[in-house]
Order: C-alpha cells, then structure tokens, then sequence
C-alpha cells in the first residue's frame, strides 16, 4: 500500500512486538464491543423483571470487562508509545550512523539546521504513523467485524438498514481527504512565504533601516499575513464541511437506529435492550470509519517525511568505507605503517564542477617534513583532506608504500595520522575528552602532549583544570586556545604522519616559535605535513610545494624558492609587508 | 555562525501557575473582535445546551413513545431529533469558521505588531539575537498563543458548559443517582493536581533533552572532518545512542505518569456504568426509575469522561503559550530606536558632515546560549574608534581605507545612526545626528551594502523597494545609468523575475550593479558605498566604474574602497589604522608620503592578489 521501507524494515525486526499488539489490539477491541451487548442484557433482564441477583452477576461481570479493557486501554497506548519512541531512537541512531560517514558533498546539500529539522519533525511524524497510525485501521477492521457479527446475530434486516448508510464515511474520507491535503498545503505555503518575508527583512535590515522602508514592509507583511488568512480560513471551511459531512452520517445511523429501531421493538421484533445495543454500536462504528479513510492521508504525509528522512541516509557518502564487506582488501599491518611513504599522483580533484586541485603530484617520505605554501584558497587544506581520505580523488591515486588507498581500509588507513585543521574543531565536552577523543592514553602522555601544545599553565589556571567543560563547540576557550587543544589532539599517540593546517596563525610568535621547537622535537620519528601562512616557519621542512589556483607552481626548501623571486618570494614580501603595517 | 540560534534552549515560562498577569497584555489584542468572539462563545454554549437534548430524546422515545407503542410519538421524536441535530451542526459549523477566523487574524495583528516593533528596534538587538530566533518569536510564539485562545480556551470552556449542563439534566431527571457519579469526582480533581505537578518538570527535561540531541547533531555535522580523520566514527554514533537512550528513559517516565491517568479516567468511566446499572438497575427493577433514564445516564458519563482525556493536550497547550507570551512581550518590552526630534528646515543634507574626538565601542555580546556560557564575555569597551575627526563637506568623495577591523564598517554604522557613540559628536549640518529625525537622516543616505540584499519580489520592487510612487522609468533610467539595464532585459522575465524563487546566480559584479541601481533610484545626497572586495573580470570591472562614476555624481561619497581605480578616483582617502585615522590625502599624496599608506597600497593592490575561490 504505502512502499515506506523505514517502517516495514523496523517491524520485520520486531514480529514478536508486531503480533502482540495486533493481539491485544483485538483483545481491546472485543472487550470493548461487549459492553453494549452486556447492556442490553440488562436492561432486557430488568424489562422482564428478572431477580436482582441476575442484574448484579451482570453488573459484575461488566465490572470485570471493565477493569479488563481499563488494563488493556492504558497498556496498548503505552506499548505503541514505547514502539514510537523506540522508533525514533533506532531511526535516529540509523541514519546519524549514516552521517558520519558523509563528506562535503552532503554538508553542502543539507544545512545542519536541515538535518536536524529532518530528524526531529520529519521523524516525529513518521514514527507517529509507523507506532500508532497503522493501527488505527486495523483497530477499525477489527471493531467493524466483531461488531458487524453481534448485529447480524442480532437481526441481520436491522443491521443492514442502520450500517450501510454508515459506510458511506470511508468513501466520504476518501474523496474529502485529497481536497483538505490540497489546501492544507497552500496554507502552509503562506506559512512559509510569511516567513520569508521576515527572513529577509531581518537579515537585511540594515537596508531596511537605511532605505526607511519599514512602513512599506510592514504593508507587504500584511497583505502576505491576509493571504494567508484567506488559505487559512479556507482550510478550516474544508474541514469543517467534512465534519458536518461525518457527524451527518453518524447522526443518519442513529436516526435510522432510533426510527426503524422503535418501530421494530414496538412490534417486538426487537427487545428494548437490544435496540440500546444497537444504538451504542453504531456510535463505535463511525470512529473506525474515519480512521480507516484518515490512514491513507497520513500514510502520504509519512511517505513524504519518510523519503525526506531516507535522502539522508542513503546520500552516496565522497569516499566509500572500503571496509572488507564494501571494496578494500587490505588491512594495514603495523610493518606498513612503521615507515610510511605516501605518493600523489596526478591527482585532480573537482567539486561542484570547479576543479580544486589539478594534477597534484607529492611524495612524502617517511619521517620528511613537508611544507604547503600558496595563496588563498589555492586547495593546500583539500589536500590533507585528501591524504586523509576524507575526501577521495576524480583522477590520480594516492598510495601508501606502493598500496593504493582504493584498496586499504580507510580506518586503518586513517589510524596513521594526527591532523588538526585550520579551524579547530571541538565538542562540548571536557578538555581531556576533547583532547583524548575516544583514544586510551595514561596521564602521562596526555601531560606531554599539553605541555607541547602550550597549554599547560592555562590549564592549570582552570578551576577543574583537563576536567574543565569547555561549552559548545568549545565556547569558553578563546581562539588560540582552542587551536592549541586541536593541537594537542591532534599529537596525542604520536602519529607516522602529522598533518597540521595552518593552526599556529591564532598564536603570537613567541609562542609559536617555542610550540614549533617543541612540536619537531616530539615527532622527529614522524611525517610532518604542514600549511603556514607564516612562511618562516616552513623554513626548516625538506621540501616546500606552493600552489596556485589548485596547482603546484613550485618547489624547493624555503631558501631556494626565495632565490626564484617568483610566487614564493612574493607572498613572502607580502607577509613581511603584512607584519610591519600591524606592528605601526 | 548558522543556527546558533536553533539550539538555543527556549527557557520555561518563568510564571508559576497559569500566568493570569499576562492575561490583560494579550487581550487588547482580541478586543477588535470582541464581538465575534462573544457571539461565537454564545453560539457555542447555546450548541453545547442543546446537545444535551440529544439523549433526552432517546429517553422520550424508550420511556414513552416505545413504551406506549406509538409510532406516530417516535416519527415526531426522530423529526425533533433530526431538526436538533441539524441545528447543532449548522451552529457548530459557523462558530468554528468564525472562530478559525478571528483566531487566524487575531495572530496575524499580533505578527504584525510585533515585525513592526522589530524593524524599529535598535541595531545592537539584532547583534544579539540571531535572525532564526527573531523568526521564531514572530511565527511560532503567536501561533502558540493563537493555539490556547482559539483552541484550548474554547474546549475547556464548552467542556465547564457540559460539566454545567449534564450536571443540571441529570440532577433534574434523578437527583440520587447524580448523587452517586459526583462522588467520584473529588479524586479525580487532586489526581489531575497531583499529575500536573509531576508532569512538568519531565517535560521541562524531554525538551532539554531534544535540545541536546539537535545541539549534538549540529556539532557532529561540523566537526565531521575531523572525526573521520581520527576515525571516531563508532564512538560518535555510540554518543549519539546514550542521548537517544536518555530522551528515551525521560519519555518513558512521562508516558508511565501519563498511562496513570488513563488508566484512572477509564476505570473512572466503568465505575461510573457499574454504579449506574448497579443501584440503578436496582431501582429500576424496583420501578423507582425508568431504563430511559438508565440510558441518558450512561450517555452522559461518556460525555463526561471524553474531555478528560485531551487534557493532556492541553496542558501543553497552556504552559507553551504561556512561555510565548512572556518571550513576545519580552520583545515588545524593548525599547526602540530613538526617534529624534529634529527635523532640519531644509529638506536635506546642506553643508558638511564632522565627527568630532569621536570613540565608540560595541556592547559586549550578550550571548543568549547557556547561562553559565555567559562568563566568557568580551571586555568591556574595547574601543573600535579611537578619537575620530574627520569633516566631509558636501561634494566630497572620501574614501575610507585600512585592514579588516581597522574600524572602516564602523564608521558608516555610525553615520547611518546603527549605533551612537560613546564620546564625542557627530554633525550632520550642524545638528547633532543623534537629535536629528533618523527617517530625515536616513532619507539623506543612500547605503549600498557589498553584496545586495535582496527581498520577496521581482527585480523591479527590489529597485524600487517596494515605493510604488516611483514610476517604473525612473527604475529603467537608473538602472541604465547603472549599466545593468540589458542585463535585467535577459533574463527570463525581465524587471518582473524574482531572482530568489528562480535561483538566479547573479555574477558578484552584477549584483554589485544593481545595488548601484538601487541607490540610484533613491537618489540621495549621501552615499555610503562598501564595495565588493572580490575580483571581477575586465569587462565587469569596466562596467563597474561607468555605474560607480554615474552614481557618484553630484553626491557626497563615503567610500570603503577596495579597488585601484576607486581610490585614484576620489578627492580624499582616509586611512585607518587599529580604530585611528593615520593619514589622510590623496592617493598621490599618500604614496609619496611612503608611509602606511603606501605599505597597504602595496599589500593590496600590488603583491598577487589570492586567486580567491566564491
């Protein structure tokens, strides 16, 4: 009926949890549909004067059905509550899992407040339909048979004069439902050209107030507010139609109930008790109606949420796991690893058809220090994303002693580098936590590595010191300090390769000049893979490559690209120039 | 900083029980339809009244028309049965219409109240709160309470009128057997106290819970990168479990508390049928009542015990729009913009502009995430602008010139009356800026931001903004003198394309243009230009200087330059330096001067300029 695979794959993995609520979804049901058959015994049993004692077994057994569909009334909606909320989780775990997979090419597409919206709202109203929604009908389904049975046992000629018109509700439903789908889309079509308004006049508002226009916009905001009024207004039309058209029909069975009923008990076709029970179970019979017609309105709404909820999961991430089950074969052994050669070959990297990088060629020796000069957005940081395979080459390869990383599992691959990016990255967590990142390491290498970090004395001023919560995204700590526990993490286990982006250019050069000493001393067995915009600081790397919209137009060490006076040597000039105007 | 505000933990109401204080600040806001509002009320309970008669009827047909076997007596109840109903319904029908509608523009005053208010409110306020939250206040906050007025406040009052009304029909009909259902009804109302108690503070916790599990997503999504690189993938989507687990636990407990309640309201019901049928059934064994009366008694306790069930909805209802209220009127509580009185006798800028020994500061940020995040705040005054004196005369073109947060945006934020300083004066003709009328002022100034704001609408409104006095050759005129006229002409619907819904990408130097456009269809006789820093092409930048040369003429300018050819064509450049004017002169002058001028000009305009990526 409804193709939604979130939904089904979740109740293939919970059958037991599916047939238990389907069966004490009919257990409720058919408790409840005793209640007017127990009615009419009694009030058949006081028309014929039958003793007290029968009316009381009766009244007890009631009592009993009663405590009976109390018990099962609470324990359904809690058991399809927990269902929903057990949805959410796994659903939400899921496709989070699937997340942290993905690259650029997603974070681009989906805004964080997308995703988020997606996983809340979206969420929300699937599971609703996947937990509670499908039973509805099936509730419904139940109540119409059980009850159609006891009516027809009844007296089948009444039955079918007072049920049938009742039917007319599904068919209402499904010709109604469409049309306040319709509207209920163009009112929040308004909703969201309101917001738009306010959107654009919030963020522009500077203009506003330049301009003077904020009468004028405030008239367009209202005559945009009236439109959606309107939209509004006729929503509620629809729906209010579509009331009258139900509670109509409901009202039409108990009008037929009522009229032919009392004919019949007047002509004693019928007993007076069993036209109450007729009565009450017409009353039982609309609400089945309308959600049988109302399930596949919702099951489009939760369609609709579902595949906006499944778009993110089944995003194609930029690089593949390469994990044994996907594509890669090979596992890193700690022999590879120990002294790792990198090697770029011809790599091109494009992105939203504006190529980043074009035919890059690097080696990196193991224990080299490479340096990365260029200008401004000349692709030095998509470089390390691409040695760390975050992002993945549209030609070249890069391989590791010869192994193409195509064929290496990216988490092995991974486990050789230490990399802090040019905008540090942190959680709101605490110091330690941020710099451990879920790595095990005894208090004596965290110590080292905020002592290198230039850390220690801050840390130590901090009222709970490594323990101190640090807010979101690392808040309470100013920019040099942030980078400087990026920094930290990034060195923590001494990594064959340190990748470090620019990271020095929030430090004063004092501490910059003794971060670095510290820095070379701790890894001289390592790779070292560094951006700076402060060229000095390249001056002691083996090799240094400068690009160029995306290209290697150099290299050399620092001294000989300065004996070129080309591309080096300029942005050199260019930074001297820099430091004198902010030292005037 | 996108979505800073999406985490941001709404706080609670801070109002204790049901905030009747607000109540007289929201009403006036309802007075304009009082009318409907009563009649609708009165509709509504009179509708309520008469749905009572419905199972007083079906006591008429068993207890006498069926008892007496006179189908003519049950054609005559069905007949008044069925007109009811249609009454009901028609009643039922206008009311909710109504209702919807008083509801729908009730709300929609209040969003405009409150977008108005916004506009005119004080730059630093929108320094402190993000636009995403602004939008938040005026969508959902006036929803919310559009929700409790024209939803809950009428269920609970059609539920008081039912209560009432069954209450009387029942005591009338048999006054023992009420007698026996009221007494069910005390522990019911301290069960609900007892509830509502417990139920709050869970709920206070599932939504801080929400918060945290978006704030995390949010921080994931950021730092994806770098949890690739250190491969902490598993450990991410483990945390990502224990959050889920927590909101989990929380709902649970909510749901147990909740699970009592219906437990009791439908045991409730049963005991109400037991006891009815019971001794009801007794007595009327004992002919003391009739089975139409059992009957209407066992309908009216369904109806009774229906309502009880949505409270749940709202009780929810009431604390979010409480906790709405009190965040809108915390906006409208803040102060505006001071007008300024004076109103110049001229009808515009005449003579000169001066900043005399001017120094200003922002206000720190008040960050409006997490209380104890508050402590990190920035100094106090730190100054921007330190001892600023400059004067530009009428006609002048000055251009402005320095690092980034050398105080250059500052400058024009102060002149366009953003923001006021802290010392020193600035004077417009000889009036103090801050006296003066800021519409006066701002009628002056013409501002053209670097990159072009653009709103709702076709090209031609976006001209004009939305100032239908002007005509649309004044548009055409300026916006060929700005050189992007043939532009506008391509596209899809010339002067009537809305560049936002088509997503049209305009290249950075034609939206550049058409800001110059919009300047100049406002004409004013201050210009305060914040040119786009990115590099264009030859033949943009052509067009870039025939459009700045039209708009600059005849006006006084002020400049952030960024181009050669911008600062070798005004009269004057000011250089800024760490808040302070450091030199002053013409691009020639400055250069022979050979001092921080002339290393900046070097800087900027002569080493490589970064083949910047857009």
């Amino acid at each position: 009926m409804f193709k939604i695979k979130l939904v089904f794959d979740f109740w293939k993995r919970q059958k037991t949890r599916l047939i238990l609520l389907i069966l004490f979804t009919a257990i409720g049901t058919a408790i409840s549909l005793s209640f007017p058959l127990i009615l009419r015994y009694i009030i058949d049993g006081i028309r014929t004067k039958l003793a007290t004692p029968v009316v009381i077994k009766f009244v007890l057994i009631l009592l009993g059905f009663g405590i009976g569909r109390s018990l099962i009334s609470v324990f359904l909606p809690f058991a399809r509550g927990r269902t929903n909320e057990l949805f959410m989780w796994h659903t939400r775990n899921n496709v989070f899992t699937q997340i942290l997979r993905m690259g650029h090419r997603f974070t681009n597409k989906f805004p964080s407040g997308d995703v988020i919206e997606r996983l809340d709202h979206d969420l929300q109203d699937l599971s609703w339909f996947a937990c509670s929604g499908i039973f509805r009908p099936v509730e419904g389904i139940f109540t119409i048979i059980i009850a159609l049975i006891i009516l027809i046992r009844m007296n089948p000629l009444f039955t079918l004069i007072t049920v049938s018109p009742v039917t007319l509700a599904i068919f209402a439903w499904l010709k109604l439902g469409p049309l306040i789908e319709k509207w209920y889309l163009a009112w929040r079509e308004k909703i969201s050209e309101t917001n738009n308004h306010l959107e654009a006049n919030f963020s522009g508002i500077k203009l506003v107030k330049s301009y003077v226009m904020e009468e004028r916009s405030q008239k367009l905001f209202r005559e945009t507010l009236n439109q959606r009024i309107a939209a509004a207004v006729k929503t509620v039309i629809v729906e209010a139609k579509i009331g009258i058209i139900f509670n109509g029909i409901a009202e039409l069975g108990i009008l037929l109930v009522l009229w032919v009923g009392g004919i019949f008990v007047i002509k004693q076709k019928l007993t007076l008790g069993e036209f109450v029970a007729f009565n009450g179970y017409i009353l039982m019979l609309i609400t089945p109606m309308f959600d049988i017609g109302n399930f596949f309105v919702a099951g489009k709404r939760a369609t609709a949420a579902e595949s906006r909820i499944r778009e993110l999961a089944e995003f194609k991430p930029d690089v593949p796991l390469n994990s044994i089950q996907d594509r890669g074969q090979i596992y890193l052994t700690l022999d590879t690893a120990i002294s790792p050669t990198i090697e770029v070959n011809d790599v091109t990297f494009s992105y939203n058809g504006k190529t980043v990088l074009n035919n890059i060629n690097l080696k990196i020796p193991a224990k080299a220090k490479i340096g990365i000069a260029g200008t401004v957005g000349s692709g030095k940081s998509t470089i390390m994303r691409l040695l760390l395979g975050i992002a993945e080459p549209n030609q070249g390869s890069i391989k590791l002693n010869g192994i193409p990383l195509k064929e290496i599992d990216i988490r092995t691959w991974r486990q050789i580098y230490g990399y802090a990016p040019q905008e540090p990255v942190l959680f709101s967590d605490t110091i330690r936590n941020n710099i451990l990142f879920g790595r095990n390491a005894n208090e004596q290498e965290l110590n080292q590595v905020v002592k290198i970090a230039q850390l220690e004395q801050e840390i130590k001023d901090m009222p709970k010191g490594l323990d101190e919560l640090i807010g979101e995204r690392g808040l309470k700590l100013s920019g040099g300090q942030k980078a400087r526990v990026a920094i930290a993490r990034a060195l923590l286990g001494k990594p064959k390769i340190l990748l470090l982006d620019d990271v020095t250019s929030n430090l004063d050069a004092e501490t910059e000049q003794k971060f670095f000493e510290a820095v070379t001393d701790f890894i001289k067995d390592s790779t070292l893979v560094i951006i700076s915009h402060r060229l000095a600081i390249l001056s002691n790397c083996d090799i240094i490559y400068v690009l160029d919209n995306g290209k290697i137009v150099e290299q050399g060490t620092h001294n000989e690209l300065l004996a070129k006076r080309n591309l080096y040597w300029q942005l050199y000039q260019r930074q001297l120039m820099a430091e004198e105007l902010a030292r005037m | 900083m996108f979505g800073e505000d999406l985490f941001y933990l709404e706080e609670e109401s801070k109002t204790k029980g049901l905030g009747l204080k607000l109540l007289p600040r929201i009403l006036p806001y309802f007075r304009k339809y009082r009318a409907k509002i009563i009649t609708a009320t009165l509709l509504l309970l009179f509708s309520t009244v008469l749905s009572l008669f419905g199972p007083l009827l079906l006591k008429q047909a068993i207890d006498v028309d069926i008892a007496k076997g006179s189908i003519p007596g049950l054609i005559r109840t069905s007949i008044i049965y069925l007109a009811l109903q249609a009454v009901i319904f028609l009643i039922g029908y206008f009311q909710r219409i109504e209702l919807s509608k008083v509801g729908e523009n009730a709300a929609a005053d209040l969003k405009e109240k409150l977008f108005q208010h916004i506009l005119n409110l004080p730059m630093s306020f929108f320094d402190r709160n993000p636009v995403g939250r602004l939008i938040t206040r005026v969508e959902s906050d006036t929803e919310a309470l559009k929700l409790l007025f024209t939803s809950t406040a009428v269920v609970l009052v059609q539920d008081f009128a039912l209560l009432i009304g069954m209450s009387v029909v029942m005591i009338l009909v048999n006054w023992k057997l009420y007698l026996l259902i009221f007494a069910l009804l005390p522990p019911f109302v301290y069960f609900f106290y007892w509830f509502q108690k417990r139920i709050r503070p869970i709920y206070v916790e599932i939504r801080r819970k929400v918060a945290d599990i978006n704030n995390f997503i949010n921080e994931t999504i950021w730092g994806l990168p770098v949890i690739q690189a250190f491969n902490q993938e598993k450990n991410f989507s483990d945390k990502m479990n224990i959050h889920n687990q927590e909101k989990y636990q929380k709902e649970f407990l909510g749901m147990k508390l909740w699970y009592r309640v219906w437990f009791m309201v439908d045991f409730g019901e049963v005991l109400g049928f037991v006891l009815v049928l019971g001794i009801g059934g007794i007595w009327a064994l004992k002919g003391l009542i009739t089975i139409g009366t059992l009957i209407l008694f066992i309908s009216y306790i369904m109806r009774l015990f229906m309502p009880l069930r949505g409270l749940s909805d709202q009780l929810n209802v009431i604390q979010r729009a409480l906790a709405s209220g009190e965040r809108m009127f915390g906006i409208l509580d803040t102060r505006l913009e001071e007008p300024g009185e004076i109103k110049p006798i001229f009808k515009t800028f005449q003579k000169e502009i001066v900043f005399s020994s001017v120094n200003f500061a922002y206000e720190p940020r008040q960050e409006t995430l997490v209380k104890e995040d508050l402590a990190k705040c920035p100094e106090p005054k730190e100054w921007v602008l330190k001892d600023i004196n400059l004067t530009i005369r009428k006609g002048e073109k000055v251009a402005l010139v320095g690092e980034t947060g050398a105080g250059k945006t500052s400058i024009i934020n102060l002149l366009l009356r953003f923001y006021e300083p802290q010392f020193g004066k600035i004077l417009l003709d000889d009036y103090e800026l801050h006296k003066l009328d800021k519409h006066f002022l701002r009628r002056c100034i013409g501002f053209v931001p670097q990159d072009i704001i653009l709103f709702p609408g076709s090209i031609l409104d976006n001209l004009r903004l939305f100032d239908e006095t002007i005509s649309e050759d004044t548009v055409y005129n300026a916006a060929k003198r700005a050189r992007i006229h043939n532009r506008i002409l391509n596209l899809p619907e010339g002067y009537k394309t809305n560049l936002i819904q088509r997503g049209i990408n305009l290249s950075q130097g034609e939206r550049q243009l058409l800001s110059f456009a919009r300047a100049l269809v406002a004409n004013p006789k201050i210009l305060i230009l914040d040119e786009a820093t990115s590099s264009v092409d030859p033949q943009t930048e052509h067009l870039l200087q025939e459009g700045l040369t039209e708009l600059l003429a005849g006006r006084t300018a002020i400049i952030i330059a960024h181009r050669l050819a911008t600062v070798q064509m005004v009269d004057r450049i000011v250089v800024l330096h760490k808040g302070k004017i450091v030199e002053e002169g013409t691009h020639s002058e400055l250069l022979s001067r050979e001092g921080y001028y002339y290393r900046l000009y070097k800087l900027q305009y002569l080493t490589p300029v970064s083949s910047e990526v857009t």
